[in-house]
């Protein structure tokens, strides 16, 4: 996929995985890869960034669980101001996405 | 390959506000994402754990690189802050460097400037107020600006300025006619310059200013010196043939812009008692003074003015002449030639003479009287012209007027015998007037008692005596009295008195209101007639007059 497309939307994505569960950074990756049909691979470069990013920001909240001997994990998941700029980036991707079609054709043949 | 390894250390150096377990976060969630991807890799595609690895980190990339990042994006604030603080303060300190610099700088010019500036007050505080002050160079030269140089001439600065010391310096100009006087303070000074080749004398002004060193030029007369004799000559008949001279000299020679005088313009040292010879009426000699000086005076136009004033004898010569006392002058202009003996004539009228008298007469009532004690009376008018002990017999012209002097000789005798017979001779045949006596001073030092004085030579009408005791007028017989023009007077002492006032109210002869307000009294002292030790004091010729002073 083009990195910059994925660049734009991976916010609205993290937020959309962590809104119903929280999840930590590798559940994000493969819930994304497969929720996109192994469309999106977001590389773990970019993904830990904007976590951080995120976290700061206020969107997210983090807490750590143990995982096994020396070993933690880290959860994010959305804290009601991360879920109100999500509905905000839902509704811009909508439209966007929806103008978008409407100058190449259907989602469906846009995906197919 | 697991990652982190042992001592692996992705970060920068620790940050000293970085929370304490922000890199053990970030490597523990690092480090289960890729323990996660290679437990994945091991469970779905069957690899070995080395394997599983090595596909996790390459598909994760670089993991300290992205651990760095987060840990950079944690801190960037942060650290961006500590930077931007730091690089104030570094910019502050080098601001403070530079403005700690700036003001050191400044601080030592002003250092500096006022050093310079303290320098410079105290050099002109120095100038100003110490004695050492300016240059002040004096050229003296000859006959013109640009004649020969005047050597010798001698110059005395003198202070002007109220309150500072006189500060007078004198010098003598060089070969050639130069002198400096350093230094000189701030003022106003007179410059006297005294020309010894021609006698003369300039004074100047001049003024020094701090800091300004300044120069005269000068022009001294080209004269040369005269010899010259004053010669006076006054109308006789007068008292003693002894006259009291005031005389002056005074000219003036422009020099250029200077006016030279005199050196003698008021010279006292030609000035005295001047004995008269009585058949020509000249005389040529000072006799108080000494011998005739013959005068250097500069060869140029000269006016002399001799003032005749009578002498008292409790006023030295020269003191009389420096009171300035007002006289009748006699002027003579004359011009001195050099190389020869001028002489100089003055002819004294009787006129100015008899002006003399008036002044001297008026002069002593003012200022001449005795000193007394308290128990004394007050003085009485009177006047004193002339008192002179009576050594032998002393022939009198009185002839002090017109009116007088074709008067007879008249002749008093003393009372006593022998050697102790006093005879004198006065002027008579005129209405004489005598008011007051004041001085018997010179008559006698000590009294012891009962001394009876005779007054003769006149009609006693009235008199007073203080301290002593008033007697009546009684004629003393069996003495000669040729004139026969009063009875004589005896005055008893009753206490021991060196000075006595005596007050004869009236001593006429004849007409009073016709007679010359002028007169001869003899006093002397007589011994008691039944004391024999008591001996003759020496008889005094009091001249007298009542004469009051015309124009005071």
């Amino acid at each position: 996929m083009d990195s910059q497309l994925l660049a734009g939307t991976l916010e609205m994505l993290v937020l959309q995985v962590v809104t119903s569960n929280p999840a930590y950074g590798y559940q994000i990756t493969q819930e994304v890869l497969q929720r996109s049909k192994c469309y999106f691979e977001l590389k773990e470069g970019s993904l830990y960034p904007a976590l951080h990013r995120m976290e700061r920001e206020g969107f997210l909240e983090s807490y750590w669980v143990e995982a096994g001997p020396k070993r933690r994990r880290k959860y994010y998941r959305a804290t009601p101001q991360g879920l109100a700029a999500l509905e905000k980036k839902q509704a811009e991707w909508h439209r966007f996405s929806t103008a978008v079609n409407g100058v190449l054709g259907t989602p469906a043949d846009a995906l197919a | 390959m697991r990652w982190p390894e042992e001592n692996t250390n992705p970060f920068p150096s620790p940050h000293r506000q970085e929370p304490a377990v922000l890199r053990a976060d970030i490597l523990d969630e690092l480090a289960d994402h890729l323990a996660l991807s290679a437990e994945h890799e091991m469970e779905f595609n069957g690899q070995t754990r080395t394997a599983a690895w090595a596909r996790a980190l390459d598909r994760f990339g670089d993991p300290d690189a992205v651990a760095r990042r987060l840990w950079w994006d944690a801190m960037k604030g942060k650290v961006m802050r500590d930077w931007i603080q730091t690089g104030i303060a570094g910019l502050s300190a080098v601001v403070v460097l530079f403005v700690g610099i700036y003001v050191i700088m400044n601080m030592q010019s002003m250092q500096a400037t006022q050093a310079k500036l303290a320098e410079t007050l105290q050099r002109m505080n120095g100038q100003s107020q110490t004695p050492a002050g300016e240059t002040l160079d004096i050229e003296v030269r000859r006959g013109k600006a640009d004649g020969p140089p005047a050597a010798g001439v001698r110059v005395e600065l003198r202070a002007r300025t109220v309150g500072k010391d006189n500060w007078p310096v004198s010098l003598e100009t060089d070969a050639q006619g130069r002198m400096k006087f350093f230094p000189v303070p701030e003022g106003t000074y007179a410059i006297t310059i005294h020309d010894p080749q021609s006698g003369m004398t300039l004074r100047t002004d001049h003024t020094v200013f701090a800091g300004v060193g300044t120069a005269r030029k000068l022009v001294a007369p080209d004269v040369a010196l005269a010899r010259a004799q004053l010669v006076l000559k006054q109308p006789l008949p007068f008292p003693n043939n002894r006259m009291l001279v005031c005389v002056k000299c005074s000219g003036t020679l422009s020099v250029g812009d200077c006016r030279w005088n005199p050196e003698a313009e008021f010279f006292v040292g030609n000035a005295g008692m001047y004995e008269f010879v009585q058949e020509t009426g000249y005389s040529q000699c000072a006799t108080i003074k000494g011998p005739a000086t013959m005068l250097l005076l500069p060869a140029i136009a000269l006016t002399f003015t001799a003032c005749p004033i009578l002498r008292n004898p409790k006023y030295p010569p020269d003191q009389l002449c420096m009171e300035n006392m007002p006289c009748q002058e006699a002027i003579q202009s004359v011009t001195l030639t050099a190389g020869q003996e001028n002489v100089v004539t003055m002819e004294l009228t009787a006129n100015q003479v008899q002006k003399a008298e008036q002044y001297m007469k008026a002069y002593a009532a003012k200022r001449w009287m005795p000193e007394r004690n308290a128990d004394e009376p007050p003085p009485l008018d009177g006047y004193v012209w002339a008192a002179h002990p009576i050594e032998d017999t002393v022939r009198v012209r009185c002839g002090m007027t017109s009116t007088m002097a074709d008067a007879a000789p008249a002749t008093v005798t003393f009372p006593g015998s022998g050697e102790d017979a006093k005879e004198c001779t006065a002027g008579g045949g005129m209405d004489w007037r005598m008011l007051t006596i004041v001085d018997m001073a010179n008559l006698t030092k000590t009294y012891p008692s009962e001394c009876r004085f005779l007054i003769s030579s006149g009609a006693l009408i009235s008199h007073s005596v203080f301290p002593w005791k008033r007697t009546a007028c009684s004629r003393e017989s069996g003495q000669p009295f040729p004139l026969e023009v009063g009875p004589a007077l005896h005055f008893e002492v009753l206490r021991d008195r060196e000075v006595a006032y005596v007050d004869i109210t009236a001593f006429v002869r004849g007409d009073a209101a016709a007679a010359p307000c002028a007169g001869v009294l003899l006093l002397a002292p007589c011994p008691q007639p039944d004391n024999g030790e008591l001996t003759w004091r020496s008889p005094h010729l009091l001249v007298v007059s009542d004469t009051p002073p015309e124009d005071l």
